[in-house]
């Protein structure tokens, strides 16, 4: 739990509830992602990891260490990016930033620029040439690249990672994912916040959503998806006996709006099915052979994570795994 | 310890080979103006009327020689005293205000640690390298003992910019953590040239105002003018002991009150 005290004018004060008993755990080689509206909490969570934040109350552990009696510990084992934009010297170049940061990790100099150069190459910074440039003349996807570098330097077996991608062009927001799905296969625990939902879906192995401080929704986004019983969009085109495969299939599974439009001698049907993905697909080949239609065309539209994401934030669903 | 002040040192390396040109500015600006000290008087009147009157302002006997060089010296502590509280203040502001420093700061150490290890180490590197000028000067003043001269003035110039380092946190560390002040060069801009005014360092003590001079002796400042006095006079070594003295005391007085601060700067930042 974490409260903050927020100052309205010169004397009022609110105390502001950023968390409410958030739960939640991931394991090794897991990108585990949190999404929610802005002031959910996601960002006071990953500040209370990192340790940079103390909680009001509650227990929090990362790698067995509790992040309040065992910082030092935890420091040990964390890699940390918050906000790719700044937290570091604008007149200092790249390397001699995380120079800077590596020695006060601990490294011996030597030891200090042979990391350094490691992992301005990881991210592509050192190939693109400019690690010894200032850090004021960054473009924003540099600066996220050195972030990241920054969080691996140490070598961390789990990282913080808080909305990396913001505010990057296509091609970088691109090079960050490939990088951060490449760290979760060498075994690395990843925590990762952001708003980007197809982002999220392409990397994410599981997901908690945060609303008002609480987890409200969480899981596999698979199964997220599914637990919320959301709604697959189906389009099919068949040729003959369209209204009577339409009632073949309703009486398997629940249907909704559905919508028979005849285009000469083939019938388009449009209706949202609330089941999977292979009951639908076995439903309909089953309604197929049954009144003997002949199937030109199927296009089957799953619900995304953003409609999850929606359903739970603003519909009040709760899909807390159980 | 050792990591921070390691880091510390790397950083502020890396920003003297930076910023050369600034320090190549502060060693010209202080020579005009101890040139204008002697110089600008002597052209007015006559260089035997200046070393008269600096001799009895400053209450020693003194060659032109004499007087140039305690110019030359003075110009070292006004240097000190202005690169010390405004770069430690501002350049703190700066970390944890406008660049966000202070995450990576806190990721890696305590933040009591850093903020007096910075203050300590920072001004000990500034001090030889915006006084360096100094060196030949005095070395072609007064030769060989013009080089001795040098290496107490940098010793005693060193010693007093820990002090002022130190002193300067416990204004910066307030400022940054428990107000809303986002110009931070407003007050240093007030509290330097208020310390070296009360310290006498522009006019002899005696005609400063008692304010300024209250402000200057919250610092050790006027005792190292005194001590600077002495080197250049070459005179009975009593004063140096005093300054050692109150160096002393100011010393262990502003890192336990700036320890203090900046653990509590500490747990408020941890605590949100």
């Amino acid at each position: 739990m974490k409260s903050y005290v927020s100052r309205e004018g010169f004397k009022k004060k609110r105390i502001v509830e950023a968390l409410r008993g958030v739960s939640f755990s991931a394991s090794s080689g897991e990108i585990h992602a949190l999404l929610g509206p802005n002031g959910a909490g996601k960002t006071t969570l990953i500040k209370i990891l990192a340790t940079l934040l103390l909680p009001d109350s509650g227990v929090a552990y990362v790698e067995g260490y509790n992040v309040v009696s065992q910082a030092g510990d935890v420091r040990r084992v964390i890699g940390v990016v918050l906000d790719v934009s700044k937290g570091f010297y604008t007149s200092l170049t790249g390397f001699e930033n995380l120079m800077f940061y590596a020695m006060l990790k601990g490294y011996t100099y030597s030891d200090a620029k042979r990391r350094t150069r490691e992992v301005l190459e990881l991210v592509g910074l050192w190939d693109m040439g400019v690690h010894n440039r200032p850090y004021y003349t960054y473009s924003l996807g540099m600066r996220a690249r050195l972030s990241i570098a920054k969080a691996l330097l140490t070598d961390p077996s789990v990282l913080l990672l808080d909305e990396p991608t913001l505010g990057l062009d296509v091609e970088s927001a691109k090079m960050v994912r490939r990088l951060i799905v490449d760290l979760a296969k060498e075994g690395r625990t990843v925590l990762i916040t952001g708003h980007n939902m197809f982002e999220i879906e392409q990397i994410a192995t599981s997901i908690s959503i945060i609303n008002g401080g609480k987890v409200v929704a969480s899981g596999a986004p698979q199964d997220l998806k599914q637990r919320l019983g959301l709604l697959h969009k189906v389009v099919i085109r068949v040729e003959g006996r369209a209204r009577e495969f339409l009632s073949r299939i309703s009486k398997t599974i629940e249907i909704s709006s559905a919508v028979v439009e005849e285009l000469g001698g083939v019938s388009r049907i449009t209706f949202y099915a609330k089941a999977n993905r292979e009951d639908v697909i076995q439903t309909v080949l089953e309604a197929l052979s049954l009144v003997s239609a002949k199937m030109v065309d199927f296009v089957f539209e799953e619900p995304t994570l953003e409609d999850a994401y929606i359903a739970v934030v603003s519909g009040g669903h709760s899909a807390e795994r159980s | 310890m050792l990591n921070v002040a390691k880091a510390i040192v790397y950083r502020e390396f890396a920003w003297f080979k930076r910023f050369l040109s600034d320090y190549v500015v502060l060693w010209i600006l202080p020579l005009l103006f101890s040139l204008g000290v002697v110089f600008l008087p002597a052209s007015l009147s006559s260089p035997t009327a200046v070393v008269k009157n600096m001799g009895m302002l400053y209450g020693i006997e003194m060659d032109l020689k004499t007087a140039y060089s305690i110019a030359l010296m003075f110009t070292g502590i006004i240097n000190v005293v202005a690169v010390t509280i405004s770069d430690v203040m501002q350049t703190l502001f700066a970390e944890f205000r406008f660049m966000e420093v202070g995450i990576m700061i806190l990721e890696a150490t305590r933040f009591a640690k850093y903020i007096i290890i910075n203050a300590v180490l920072r001004p000990l590197i500034m001090t030889p390298l915006v006084t360096a000028y100094m060196a030949p000067l005095l070395l072609y003043l007064n030769g060989v003992e013009g080089l001795l001269e040098f290496l107490i003035v940098e010793a005693i110039l060193m010693l007093t910019s820990v002090a002022l380092g130190l002193y300067s946190t416990i204004f910066a560390v307030p400022l940054i953590f428990h107000t809303n002040v986002s110009r931070p060069w407003t007050i240093t801009s007030v509290l330097t040239p208020a310390i070296l005014a009360g310290a006498g360092t522009y006019i002899p003590i005696e005609l400063v105002p008692q304010v300024l001079r209250l402000v200057a002796l919250t610092t050790p400042v006027p005792e190292t003018c005194k001590a600077l006095y002495t080197v250049a006079s070459k005179g009975f070594p009593q004063a140096l002991s005093t300054f050692g003295a109150i160096l002393t005391f100011s010393t262990v007085l502003y890192i336990a009150v700036s320890g203090l601060l900046s653990k509590r700067a500490e747990v408020k930042v941890r605590r949100g």
